[in-house]
C-alpha cells in the first residue's frame, strides 16, 4: 500500500522536471517554483508499507532451509526393495572385483577408469571414477544399481532423479570392505555367496596373520607418489587403513602407525628422523616399468638407509581392497621376511 | 521506435530527432539491442545445451510419455544428466558475471573479478575443511549439500572479514577494500594449501578438482536452492545501474548526483559477495567469466552499467554453458574441467575483441 | 527578511586536526559567492560541506529552507549542482553519457532518458562550448575538455545552487572569458553560486561577495572592493607579494 497523496506530487515533479520542453539557456530561476517544496520534503521518509526489512529476509531465509532440508537423502544408503539386480556399474574398482568373485560378473556392465582386474574388465565401458563419474554415460548403460563411493552424495541423489539405485562401498579399512562386500551382494540377491566370500576371505587373512607373526616385527615405510631420483611429493602410509591393516598381517610394524591417516605427505626430515628396517615403495602399473636398481639407490643415498632393505611392487592390486588382499599380503611378506 | 515525451507536431523537430537519436547510440538502444541478444544467447544456449553430450541420445524418445525415467534412458540423460548442468552453468555463469561487473564498478578497478576480495578462498578453505572433516550431523541433514552450504558460510565469513577491516565509520573506502582483500586471499590461500599438504592421496585429488570447477554435481534441489536464494542479488543489482555508474566514477561523485553512497556501497556489495558465494558453492570457483564477460559486453555496449549489468548477467551464462559444452565434447569421453575451458576459449575471444576494437573510434 | 536561498552556518570540520572552523556562508538566488584562500585553506572541503558530500561534525548547511542533514541524496541533489575539482578518470563512457548524469536526479527512478533529456544534454555542452565533444569517449579528451563536459554535467539539470571549484583551472584564456559571461548568465537567471577560485579577476568580476578563509577560518568577507585590499590578501595567502609591506 502506498501513500497516495504524498508520493504523487513528487512523481509530477519529476515529470515536469525531465521531460518537459527543453529550456535551452532558460533563467534557472523559474525551475525553482516547479519544485513543490513542501511536499518533496513531507515524503522522503514515506515509503511504501511493506513487510519490515528484516522480516522479508527471515521469511526468505526459512523457505529458503526448507528447500535445504526437505528431501535430504539418507547418505546412499538405498532403502528401496531388493529387486532382481541385473545390470550393474561399479565405480569402485574393489566392488568391481567382489562382484566378479561373488559369481556377479556377468552382471557387470560397467566400471571405474582405475578397473584393470579381472581381465573382463578391460572390454567394459569405463564411465569415470571418484571424483569425475560420467553420469550421461552411466545413465545411457541403464544401469539398476551403481556401487558408488561413500563420497559421491551428489552423485546418488542425481542417480535417484534418475530412478537407479545405488549402494555406497567403502574401502577405508577391510572391516568396512568386508561389510560392505556382503551388503552388495545381499542386494544383488547373492547373500549367501558373499558371505561365503567374505568369510574365506577373513579366514585366509588369519590364516596369513599367524604365518608371519614374528617376535621382533621388522620396522616398514611404505610409500607412494614419488618419482624416481626425487624425493619430492612423497606419501608415507599412516596408521589408518587397509594399507597399514596389510602391513601389520604380513608380520611388519608400520613406522609410521601412530599417524592417524591413511596417508601423509612427508618431507626428508621426516623420513631420516625414523629408519625403517624395510622401505617398500608401491608403483602403479600405469606410470610404466621401473628399475629396481635406481629405485634402490635413490633410497640407500639417504643417510642413516644404507642398511635398510629396500623392495618395490609394480602394482595396482595392492592399492585395491579386494579378493586379492591375500596375494598383497603375500608379496609385502616376501619382501619383510626375504632373508 | 518510438521515443516517448518527444511526440512533437512539427515535422523538422522529428526530423531534428532522429537526426540526433542517429548520432548518440542511447543507452537505451543499447540495452534494447545487447541485452536482446544475450536474452536470446542465453535461451539459445539452455535449448542447445542439453543437445549434446558425450553420448548420443534419441532426442524424439526424451518426450515420449510416460515420463518415466527409470525405463527411459533417453530421457533420464535429457533430464538428469545435461538439462541440471546446463541450467546449472547459466545460474552461475550469470551470478559470476554480474558480481565481476559490479566489483569492477564498486572497487574501480577493471581486473576486479569476484574472486578479488577473497570472497572464494574463504568459501574454498570451509569447502576443503567439509571435504577433510565431515560432520556426521550435518551430513545427515543436508546430505550432498554438506560441501557446499559450508562453501557458502565460509564465503560469508571472508565477507564479513573483509567488510568488517574496511568498513570503518560506515565507508568503505576501497583502497583499504582490496587490500583487506588480497590479504585475506593470501592468508586463506596459506590455510588452504596447509589443508592440501596434510590430507591424504584421494582427498587431495578431489580438491584440486574442486578448484578447478566443477558443475557436475547438478540436481534440481540445488538448482531451487540457488535460484531462490540469487534471485533477489539479480534484481538488486541488476537494477543498482545507476548508483554503479555514479559509484564508478567516485564515491563523492555519486554522492553529489544522488546516491546515498554508504547504502548503495554495501548493498553491492552484499549482492555481489552473496552471488559469488553462491556460485562457488555450488560449482567451485570457475575462474575467468567475471572478468572476461563483462570486459567483452563493455567493448560491444559501452560502459553503462544500465546496459552493462543485465546483459552480464544473461551473456554470463550463455556464456558458460558453451564453455560446459565444449568441455564435454571436446575430448569427449573425457571431460574438461570448466574452470580450465573457461580460461582456455575466454582467453583468446577476449583478446581478439581487445584487438579489434583497437583503432576504432569509442562508443556512441 | 526571508533565508537566503543557500547558508550554512557554524561549520565546524575535520578528521582529526579540524580543517574547518565556525564558517558561515551564505548566498541568495542570483548571487556569487567566491571563496578565495591559500593552498590547503579548506576551500575544497568547504565546497563539499555544502554539496553535502561530507557531513559537518557540527553546524548545518540549509538550501531553500531543506537542512542538507535531513533530506535524503536524491533530493539533495536536485538542489544542488556540483564541479568537483577533478575529473574522473577511466570512466569508459562517452562525453553525452558523462553529461547524462547530471540529469540522474531528475529523472525517475527506473526507466530511460527520453529524447527531451538528450536535448538538454546537448544544449548544456553547448552552453560551455563543448558542442563538439558530445561523441567523444571522455577519457580521450584533454583536460579542459573535460573540465567542461564536467561544468556541462553541473548546470544540465539547472539547479538552483551551484558550487564549483576552480571553474577555470586548465581552461584556454579565451573559453575562460566565455565561461565567465555563462557564468554572469546563470546568475542572471537566478542561480546561486558559490565558487572556489585563485583568479582574483573572476571573484572581482562576478562575486557579490568574497569569503577569506586562512587555515579553515575565515579571515574577511564582504563586497569584493571592500575585502580584497592588498593587506587582507597578503594574510589570506600568507605572502607579501601583493604588496602590504608586511612581511
Amino acid at each position: 500500500m502506498k501513500a497516495p497523496t504524498s508520493t504523487q506530487p513528487r512523481r509530477r515533479t519529476h515529470r515536469a522536471r525531465s521531460a518537459g520542453p527543453v529550456r535551452p539557456a532558460g533563467p534557472v530561476r523559474s525551475a525553482r517554483p516547479v519544485r513543490p517544496a513542501g511536499p518533496v520534503r513531507a515524503t522522503h521518509h514515506l515509503r511504501p508499507a511493506r513487510l519490515p526489512g528484516p522480516l522479508r529476509v527471515f521469511c526468505w531465509l526459512g523457505a529458503w532451509l526448507l528447500l535445504a532440508v526437505h528431501g535430504s537423502p539418507t547418505n546412499g544408503v538405498s532403502t528401496t526393495l531388493p529387486t532382481q539386480v541385473k545390470r550393474v556399474v561399479s565405480l569402485v574398482p574393489a566392488a568391481t572385483e567382489a562382484l566378479f568373485e561373488i559369481g556377479a560378473g556377468s552382471r557387470v556392465v560397467a566400471v571405474s577408469s582405475f578397473d584393470t582386474w579381472p581381465p573382463e574388465v578391460l572390454e567394459l565401458p569405463k564411465v569415470g571414477a571418484l571424483i569425475d563419474p560420467d553420469l550421461e554415460r552411466i545413465l545411457s548403460l541403464q544401469p539398476d544399481l551403481v556401487v558408488v563411493d561413500p563420497s559421491q552424495p551428489a552423485l546418488v541423489v542425481q542417480l535417484r532423479t534418475a530412478g537407479i539405485d545405488s549402494i555406497p562401498y567403502g574401502t577405508a579399512t577391510i572391516a568396512d570392505m568386508l561389510r560392505d562386500m556382503r551388503q552388495l551382494a545381499t542386494r544383488i540377491g547373492l547373500e549367501a555367496q558373499g558371505r561365503l566370500v567374505a568369510e574365506l576371505l577373513e579366514t585366509q587373512l588369519e590364516e596369513l596373520r599367524g604365518r608371519y607373526a614374528r617376535a621382533a616385527a621388522p620396522t616398514v615405510l611404505m610409500v607412494f607418489g614419488r618419482s624416481t631420483g626425487s624425493f619430492a611429493n612423497l606419501y608415507v602410509n599412516g596408521g589408518v587403513g587397509f594399507l597399514n591393516e596389510i602391513v601389520e598381517i604380513a608380520g611388519g610394524r608400520n613406522l609410521f602407525a601412530d599417524v592417524e591417516r591413511q596417508s601423509f605427505k612427508a618431507g626428508l626430515e621426516t623420513l631420516f628422523s625414523r629408519v625403517p628396517d624395510v622401505v617398500i615403495e608401491l608403483r602403479s602399473a600405469r606410470s610404466g616399468p621401473v628399475d629396481m636398481s635406481t629405485i634402490e639407490r635413490d633410497w640407500r643415498a639417504l643417510p642413516g638407509f644404507a642398511g635398510a632393505r629396500v623392495g618395490a611392487i609394480v602394482s595396482d592390486a595392492l592399492l585395491i581392497p579386494g579378493p586379492r588382499l591375500p596375494d598383497s599380503v603375500r608379496r609385502i611378506a616376501e619382501l619383510l621376511h626375504s632373508e | 521506435m518510438v521515443i516517448t515525451g518527444t511526440r512533437t507536431p512539427s515535422a523538422a523537430r522529428n526530423g531534428a530527432s532522429r537526426r540526433l537519436r542517429r548520432r548518440l547510440w542511447l543507452p537505451r538502444r543499447r540495452f534494447r539491442y545487447l541485452v536482446s541478444a544475450m536474452a536470446a544467447a542465453a535461451v539459445a544456449a539452455a535449448l542447445l545445451g542439453p543437445l549434446i553430450g558425450s553420448t548420443a541420445i534419441d532426442l524424439g524418445a526424451v518426450w515420449r510419455r510416460p515420463f518415466d525415467w527409470a525405463a527411459n534412458p533417453d530421457a533420464a540423460i535429457f533430464f538428469v544428466a545435461r538439462l541440471p548442468r546446463v541450467l546449472l552453468a547459466l545460474l552461475v555463469g550469470g551470478s559470476l558475471a554480474l558480481a565481476g561487473a559490479t566489483f569492477q564498478s564498486l572497487l574501480r578497478n577493471p581486473l576486479a573479478t569476484p574472486y578479488t576480495l577473497g570472497i572464494s578462498s574463504g568459501a574454498t578453505l570451509a569447502a576443503f575443511l567439509a571435504l577433510r572433516i565431515p560432520i556426521p550431523a550435518a551430513v545427515g541433514l543436508l546430505g550432498e549439500l554438506t560441501v557446499p552450504a559450508a562453501s557458502l558460510a565460509g564465503s560469508l565469513v571472508a565477507t564479513a572479514i573483509v567488510m568488517g577491516l574496511a568498513g570503518r565509520r560506515g565507508e568503505l573506502p576501497t583502497t583499504v577494500l582490496l587490500l583487506a582483500g588480497v590479504s585475506l586471499n593470501f592468508t586463506f590461500g596459506a590455510f588452504i594449501l596447509l589443508l592440501q599438504y596434510f590430507a591424504d592421496f584421494t582427498d587431495t585429488a578431489r580438491m584440486v578438482r574442486w578448484l578447478m570447477g566443477d558443475l557436475e554435481g547438478a540436481s534440481y534441489r540445488l538448482l531451487a536452492m540457488l535460484t531462490v536464494a540469487a534471485a533477489p542479488a539479480w534484481v538488486l543489482l541488476a537494477r543498482s545501474g545507476r548508483a554503479l555508474n555514479l559509484l564508478a566514477l567516485g564515491r563523492r561523485e555519486a554522492a553529489a548526483l544522488g546516491v546515498a553512497t554508504d547504502r548503495a556501497e554495501r548493498n553491492g556489495l552484499l549482492g555481489a559477495a552473496w552471488l559469488t558465494g553462491l556460485s562457488v558453492a555450488a560449482a567451485g570457483p570457475v575462474g575467468f567469466v567475471g572478468i572476461i564477460v563483462p570486459h567483452a559486453l563493455r567493448l560491444l555496449g559501452g560502459s553503462d552499467y544500465r546496459v552493462l549489468l543485465p546483459a552480464s548477467l544473461l551473456g554470463g551464462g550463455a556464456f558458460l554453458v558453451l564453455c560446459d559444452a565444449a568441455a564435454r565434447t571436446l575430448l569427449a569421453p573425457v571431460e574438461l574441467p570448466i574452470g580450465v575451458l573457461t580460461a582456455c576459449l575466454g582467453g583468446p575471444f577476449f583478446l581478439a575483441l581487445l584487438l579489434g576494437r583497437r583503432g576504432r573510434p569509442g562508443i556512441g | 527578511m526571508p533565508a537566503p536561498l543557500l547558508e550554512a552556518d557554524q561549520l565546524e570540520f575535520g578528521y582529526d586536526a579540524p580543517l574547518l572552523r565556525d564558517v558561515h556562508v551564505a548566498a541568495d538566488g542570483g548571487e556569487c559567492c567566491a571563496l578565495l584562500g591559500a593552498n590547503g585553506a579548506g576551500k575544497t572541503t568547504l565546497l563539499r560541506l555544502l554539496a553535502g558530500v561530507e557531513k559537518p561534525n557540527s553546524g548545518h548547511v540549509a538550501i531553500d529552507g531543506d537542512n542538507l542533514a535531513d533530506v535524503d541524496a536524491a533530493h539533495r541533489a536536485r538542489l544542488v549542482g556540483y564541479l568537483p575539482q577533478a575529473s574522473p578518470r577511466a570512466t569508459g563512457l562517452a562525453v553525452y553519457e558523462v553529461v547524462l548524469m547530471g540529469l540522474y536526479p531528475l529523472m525517475p527512478a527506473r526507466g530511460w532518458e527520453s529524447l527531451a533529456e538528450w536535448r538538454r544534454v546537448v544544449a548544456a555542452l553547448r552552453r560551455v562550448g563543448g558542442r563538439q565533444l558530445l561523441r567523444r569517449e571522455f577519457d580521450r579528451i584533454s583536460g579542459g575538455e573535460q573540465r567542461r563536459v564536467m561544468l556541462a554535467r553541473a548546470i544540465v539539470a539547472e539547479p538552483p545552487v551551484l558550487l564549483l571549484d576552480e571553474p577555470l583551472a586548465s581552461l584556454d584564456p579565451g573559453f575562460a572569458l566565455e565561461l565567465q559571461s555563462t557564468l554572469a548568465e546563470l546568475l542572471a537567471g537566478g542561480a546561486a553560486i558559490v565558487m572556489a577560485t585563485h583568479n582574483l579577476e573572476l571573484a572581482r568580476r562576478l562575486a557579490d561577495e568574497v569569503v577569506l578563509l586562512r587555515a579553515g577560518a575565515v579571515v574577511e568577507r564582504g563586497a569584493p572592493a571592500d575585502v580584497m585590499s592588498p593587506a587582507t590578501l597578503d594574510f589570506t595567502y600568507g605572502t607579501s607579494a601583493f604588496g602590504s609591506g608586511r612581511a
